[in-house]
């Protein structure tokens, strides 16, 4: 089996939130301060990933990436991770690009490693949030789609079942393959830890690396069919919450003191 | 012209998550001067159709497709898709579900509409041409304004809108559309649907919620945090670091990529407060947060806090809440 992992790679997601300043243009903090780091959904992926190659043998992992020259770090964890493959299509542009022009970039680098069986995604990128990307890439790709899965629950030959996400509970859903999904968290696809060995190990391994005109993408048209054109402003919502600190000497004290205030507002 | 609205039902019934979105829509397209447009998949949905009159739809169009099945997008995607070609409408709204997130993306790519997913408002400008879409980026510590397209897909954060507090109409035209079926098998299959079975309280209509985070330390602990929500009458949730301990199912976390939840009361306990966390409980009337760090974030947003160390602090609090009870 072939599976191809889309990795991407952010600004920390837990970056506080008081000096976030976003540039409009390059949608990145404006200020280079925060450390970069695979989008979390993406690293659920490619836990989904690495558990179909333990339990499937003679699986394939490539793993994919659309992004600057840094973008490599993200790919060499995933070699570090014993992924087979890495591939980093370069993004040629620091602008801000929509999810059309991601997908477009995404399907043709797939395209040209081959088409796999099972291509992953994360639900959505920790930074922009939109969770668009995966569901057009299956729609570049003409592939079904699978949406918040968080678990392979079976994989035999040309068929796949998923435990996936539905509003007010969860559902097993088989698909037949190839099939694109995306995936959501549990406590079954937390990253696993890499091995030291493994770690000092992918430093040598190859990266793959295409650029756009490779693809027979122009990256002018990439910019020109931005959604993005519509951005109109950014800023930073103001909370005027004020928080009251419960005082008392002891626990007690203060549970009393809760409670009381808990019954002024007619909640308990 | 027209607004068009994909209603999903929730266990065949017109929910919130559809009164949400098409009472944000009859605004809008009051403003516009449009009409409201209604889709619904056939079996339940053609049963409902007054109801969605009332809700805010003009007309409503049934959507027959023989192999659909209302969790598996798959399923009806393309005669969705097929039906709004023909409408060509200026804005097609979903709730912001798993499976409006799934449909909306996908809608958009085949009618090359733009795509802005999770808004928490929608207007008309002033001069009355463009409607303005927020949705918050970076977890929500940005917000970002889009001026829709001439075609616009948007998917809707559930509580974001307000349904209609008056009915509309309780005689929508009705139009059914008959999806041609396509040559070969289904790809998807649903094989097996489990409805969360909540003893008790459901989160998301839950008055008080208690949640727990990271800081719990362990599956055991949430015991605790049972027998307070049991003591207020609420639910129990968690973090999203809760859930990846596996100290809590993934149906019960909170947030952004969770549940939204709109209590009077919701307690965060041992949670630090992360903007992916708020923007779940935003709609909540009052946060009490208890966590043992006074700088935590949890303290910029909560309305009460306490610093302590939950493990001695929620005992006292649960022996309280009970002797007050007994007098
Ligand atoms: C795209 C994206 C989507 C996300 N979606 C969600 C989501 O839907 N929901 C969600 O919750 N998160 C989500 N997250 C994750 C989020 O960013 C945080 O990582 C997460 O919410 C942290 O959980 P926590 O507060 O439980 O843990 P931590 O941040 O580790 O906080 C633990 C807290 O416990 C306190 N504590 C420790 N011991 C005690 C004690 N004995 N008594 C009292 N307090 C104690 C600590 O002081 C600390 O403040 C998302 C992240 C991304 C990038």
């Amino acid at each position: 089996m072939k599976i191809v992992v889309c990795l991407k790679q952010i600004p920390d997601p837990d970056a506080l939130p008081s000096d976030l300043v976003i540039d409009p243009e390059t949608g990145k903090p404006a200020a280079n301060k925060y450390p970069l780091t695979i989008s979390p959904f993406d690293e659920n992926a490619l836990e989904i990933a690495l558990q179909l190659k333990d339990k499937v043998p003679g699986t394939q992992i490539v793993a994919l990436s659309y992004g600057p020259e840094s973008a490599e770090q993200t790919l060499r964890k995933a070699l570090s991770l014993l992924a087979d493959e890495a591939v980093l299509v370069k993004k040629e542009t620091s602008k801000l690009e929509d999810g059309y022009g991601v997908a477009r970039v995404l399907a043709s680098a797939i395209r040209k490693v081959g088409l796999p069986d099972l291509v992953l995604c994360g639900r959505q990128a920790g930074d922009w949030d939109a969770g668009v990307v995966g569901f057009l890439l299956a729609d570049e790709l003409g592939l079904p789609c699978v949406g918040f899965v968080s678990q392979v629950v079976s994989a035999d030959g040309n068929r796949m079942v998923f435990k996936t996400e539905i509003e007010g509970g969860w559902q097993f859903l088989e698909a037949e393959l190839p099939v694109l999904a995306t995936v959501t968290n549990d406590e079954t696809n937390v990253l696993r830890m890499a091995k030291i060995k493994d770690i000092m190990m992918a430093h040598r391994r190859k990266v793959s690396v295409l650029t756009l005109s490779e693809l027979g993408i122009d990256g002018g048209d990439l910019e020109r069919c931005r959604v993005h054109g519509g951005l109109k402003e950014l800023f930073t919502p103001v909370s005027t919450t004020v928080c009251e600190f419960i005082a008392g000497e002891s626990p007690a004290e203060k549970a009393l003191a809760l409670l009381g205030k808990l019954r002024e507002a007619r909640l308990v | 012209m027209a607004v068009l609205v994909f209603a999903e039902l929730e266990n065949g019934k017109v929910g919130r998550n559809a009164l949400e979105v098409l009472g944000g829509a009859r605004s809008v397209a009051d403003k516009l001067k449009m009409e409201v447009l209604c889709c619904v998949l056939d079996g339940d949905g053609g049963q409902r159709t007054g109801e969605l009159g009332q809700a805010g739809a003009d007309r409503v169009i049934v959507v027959k497709v023989a192999t659909a099945n209302p969790s598996d997008p798959e399923s009806y995607l393309a005669a969705l898709a097929e039906t709004c070609t023909g409408i060509r409408p200026v804005l097609i709204m979903f709730a912001g579900t798993p499976v409006g997130r799934q449909l909306a993306p996908r809608v958009a790519h085949r009618l090359s509409y733009g795509i802005v997913t999770d808004c928490l408002s929608i207007r008309v400008a002033d001069d009355g041409r463009e409607i303005l879409l927020t949705r918050p980026i970076y977890g929500g510590k940005v917000h970002a304004v889009f001026a829709a397209r001439e075609g616009q897909v948007i998917t809707v954060r559930p509580r974001a809108l307000r349904p209609l507090e008056h009915p509309y109409r309780a005689d929508p035209q009705v139009d059914y559309v008959e999806a041609t079926p396509r040559g070969g098998q289904p790809r998807t299959r649903v094989v097996e649907v489990h409805k969360e079975t909540e003893s008790g309280v459901k989160l998301e209509e839950a008055k008080v919620v208690v949640a727990g985070g990271r800081g719990i330390g362990g599956p055991e602990p949430f015991a605790m945090l049972e027998e307070l929500a049991g003591l207020l009458g609420g639910a129990v949730g968690g973090s999203r670091a809760a859930v990846d301990a596996g100290w809590l199912p993934a149906t019960r976390q909170i947030g952004l990529t969770g549940k939204i939840v709109s209590p009077d009361l919701y307690v965060a306990v041992a949670i630090s407060g992360s903007s992916q966390h708020m923007a779940g409980v935003a709609n909540s009337r009052v946060i009490v947060g208890i966590n043992i760090d006074p700088e935590a974030p949890i303290f910029h947003s909560a309305h009460l806090g306490v610093v302590e160390d939950y493990r001695e602090f929620v005992p006292v609090l649960i022996e309280k809440i009970k002797s007050a009870k007994a007098c």
